[in-house]
């Protein structure tokens, strides 16, 4: 068996060295000229460091120690996947950038985010205990909007000195007739009847009328759709024997969550589901209905959820142990906002696990401190917060919260 | 037939009490070095072993349709003399066949008659997956989750029927996710990345189909650890079957019949 690796990461290892020149980082326009080069830089770092693992996997192979391949071939992988990250030229999805959609940052990589959790005495006087540091990955790359968010929090030192709180959940519930579907099916109406009509005045005319009126009589505006469904879900709450109610200690939960100077509002975040789409045979976004005008991306119609979950199956699943998930109100999909939380062993079970599939955004995975993240209790803190350099360059904002990057976005628009 | 529940923690207990008590006459009692035999297959990692002539089993994965999996086979033997003949007295037997599978014979329960041994070994055998699926060790949690998740546990009659051939045949494996779930963070930041180059996707999947062997290295361990709860167990029946078996010294007659007449006894 031993040989068999041996000869495999051989293999390996002459490929890589005499393909090496293919693994150079793209050249993209946009980037300086410093860029350029420390991508370089960087580029041949991680082929170096992979080349380092694959030859300790065949020495561990040679030691016939199970564990040492193990874990040289976990870092070869990871090394891997750093070097992959240089090698992507166009980021793969077209993220929405009108409506609410532009006070939102995204992530158009991967940033490594580093939590310290600290554990309170019992008593005043004693002091915290240091648990430990956890490192979550945040990738753009299955979910931009909802990773761009979590990374911009901490990077703002939102997350400082927020305890874990253990909250009670319902899973498998789904949601019924909101107002921000009442408000989507009026859309849907109206976009209907303007393809009919055309570019022609009379009807235009009216229907613009027409839509005037059922935006005065609805009384709500876009804004205030998930603050609409925060109330409204509690008379429609439909539990059936499928649910399950169970406790999850979640990270980040302060009050309604992180409140954007940008909107003077509480910032929620759309459910953004990377699927795959089977008759394309690539990855796709796949955004909740009720949460921008922009359809283009979202799901339409009612149960459009379970449809879409049953054509396009959701590429990330909770049976990976440490995935690290936005949570949302049971019934509000799109009033995520600074809540995360990573599934604990006892809920790493088929029963829970499907039950989460499609319906919570997981954006990132714990790659340092898995056990204690697994084991956090509530009352656990988030003491201190740091965010790589380069996770950083990879985080975009249209619209800043400065008053330069407002001038600019107008400029812009 | 699903295996039991891991919940099942007196029939542990008492299985480790067992084990504990019998391992201390294992040593006197018996030879083990012939009493197992592993084969692994790199390439199809499907194993097999037998725990005694009568009796091997087989893991493999199966593949119907969509559907993903494996079986655990119990093939019992109800010959055993016709076995022990094809073993010893050939060499050119069929190397796939399930024949060729039975290891030399190890004379533990002469007495017993073949259909009871056969039973016996089969309950050696059962009981010994029980008993890792229940043991609380990292190996037998693993072992749990591997069983208890997709795979199946059947019983294949020795029959020389096209069915139970191909059943004992070792089947192509094909990864799936349970034996990647400690790579899945790896697995996903590689998949969901947007790079098309083929040398980046070869190399991946170099990296990761040497990952797969873990998976062999661990089925070596557990079967290592069937190997050592089997030879407790099989010990264990011997000594119940011995003391089932054994003669009374009280009631040893051995001129007298049983029907407490003296007509046939010769008096001297």
């Amino acid at each position: 068996m031993y040989e068999y690796i041996s000869a495999k990461v051989n293999e390996t290892l002459i490929m890589l060295d005499s393909k090496r020149n293919y693994l150079e980082p793209v050249f993209i326009m946009n980037d300086t000229t410093d860029m350029a080069i420390t991508k370089a830089l960087k580029g041949e770092g991680l082929i170096e460091k992979l080349r380092t693992e694959i030859v300790s996997i065949r020495v561990a192979a040679l030691r016939q120690d199970a564990d040492g391949v193990y874990e040289a071939k976990k870092k070869a992988l990871r090394a891997l996947s750093e070097l992959g990250e240089l090698l992507v030229e166009k980021f793969p999805y077209d993220v929405p950038k009108e409506g609410k959609f532009s006070y939102l940052p995204r992530l158009l990589g991967r940033a490594k985010v580093t939590f310290t959790i600290v554990r309170p005495g019992n008593r005043k006087a004693d002091k915290d205990v240091l648990l430990g540091n956890v490192t979550v990955l945040a990738d753009g790359y299955a979910a931009p909007v909802t990773a761009g968010n979590f990374v911009d929090l901490a990077a703002r030192n939102f997350y400082n000195g927020l305890p874990v709180k253990d909250l009670s959940k319902r899973l498998g519930v789904t949601a019924s007739l909101t107002m921000a579907e009442d408000s989507l099916v009026a859309y849907d109406i109206a976009s209907t009847v303007d393809k009919i009509a055309g570019e022609d005045g009379v009807i235009k005319k009216s229907l613009d009328r027409f839509l005037k009126k059922v935006d005065e009589g609805l009384g709500i505006e876009l804004e205030d759709v998930s603050k609409a469904d925060n109330t409204n879900v509690s008379s429609n709450s439909n539990t059936d024997n499928n649910t399950v109610l169970t406790s999850m200690p979640v990270a980040g939960s302060f009050n309604e969550g992180f409140y954007d100077p940008l909107t003077a509002q509480p910032r929620r975040i759309p459910l953004e589901i990377v699927q795959f789409d089977r008759l394309l045979g690539t990855a796709k976004l796949s955004y909740e209905s009720g949460f921008s005008t922009n359809a283009a991306t979202t799901n339409s119609g009612l149960g459009s959820l379970l449809e879409s979950n049953a054509r396009s199956p959701p590429l990330l699943t909770f049976d990976i142990p440490g995935l690290v998930a936005m949570n949302h109100p049971d019934l509000n999909l799109n009033g995520g906002s600074s809540e995360f939380f990573c599934l604990t062993k006892k809920d790493l079970v088929p029963e829970r696990t499907t039950l989460l599939n499609g319906k919570y955004a997981p954006f990132g995975y714990v790659i340092e401190g898995l056990d204690l993240m697994m084991d956090l209790q509530a009352g656990d803190i988030i003491s201190a917060t740091s965010v790589d350099e380069s996770g950083m360059m990879n985080l975009m904002k249209i619209r800043g919260t400065s008053f330069a990057d407002a001038m600019n976005s107008d400029e812009n628009n | 037939m699903r295996l039991p529940g891991r919940s099942s923690s007196y029939t542990t207990l008492v299985l480790l009490m067992l084990i504990q008590v019998m391992s201390s006459l294992s040593s006197s009692c018996i030879p083990t070095s012939d009493a197992f035999q592993f084969q692994y297959q790199l390439n199809q990692p499907s194993f097999r072993f037998s725990t005694s002539p009568g009796v091997s089993m087989q893991a493999s994965p199966i593949q119907n349709g969509s559907k993903k999996g494996s079986n655990i086979k119990i093939i019992g033997s109800s010959s055993i003399r016709k076995k022990r003949k094809i073993v010893a007295g050939s060499n050119d037997h069929d190397s796939n066949s399930a024949s060729s599978l039975s290891v030399p014979t190890m004379p533990m329960m002469p007495s017993m008659p073949t259909s009871r041994r056969s039973l016996f070994h089969s309950c050696a055998a059962t009981a010994a997956v029980i008993a890792i699926t229940t043991t609380p060790t990292q190996e037998a949690n693993a072992a749990f989750s591997f069983f208890n998740s997709k795979y199946s546990l059947s019983v294949v009659t020795n029959t020389n029927s096209t069915a139970a051939a191909s059943m004992r045949q070792p089947l192509p494996f094909k990864e799936s996710s349970a034996f990647q779930s400690e790579l899945a963070t790896e697995a996903c930041l590689l998949k969901l990345l947007p790079v098309k180059k083929p040398v980046f996707r070869k190399l991946e999947q170099q990296l990761l189909t040497i990952s797969s062997m873990r998976s062999v290295t661990f089925g070596s361990v557990l079967m290592s650890v069937t190997s050592g709860t089997c030879i407790l167990l099989n010990v264990l029946l011997h000594c119940i079957h011995s003391f089932i078996h054994s003669p009374s010294p009280t009631n040893h007659r051995p001129n007298r019949p049983r029907d407490g007449s003296r007509k046939n006894v010769r008096i001297h």
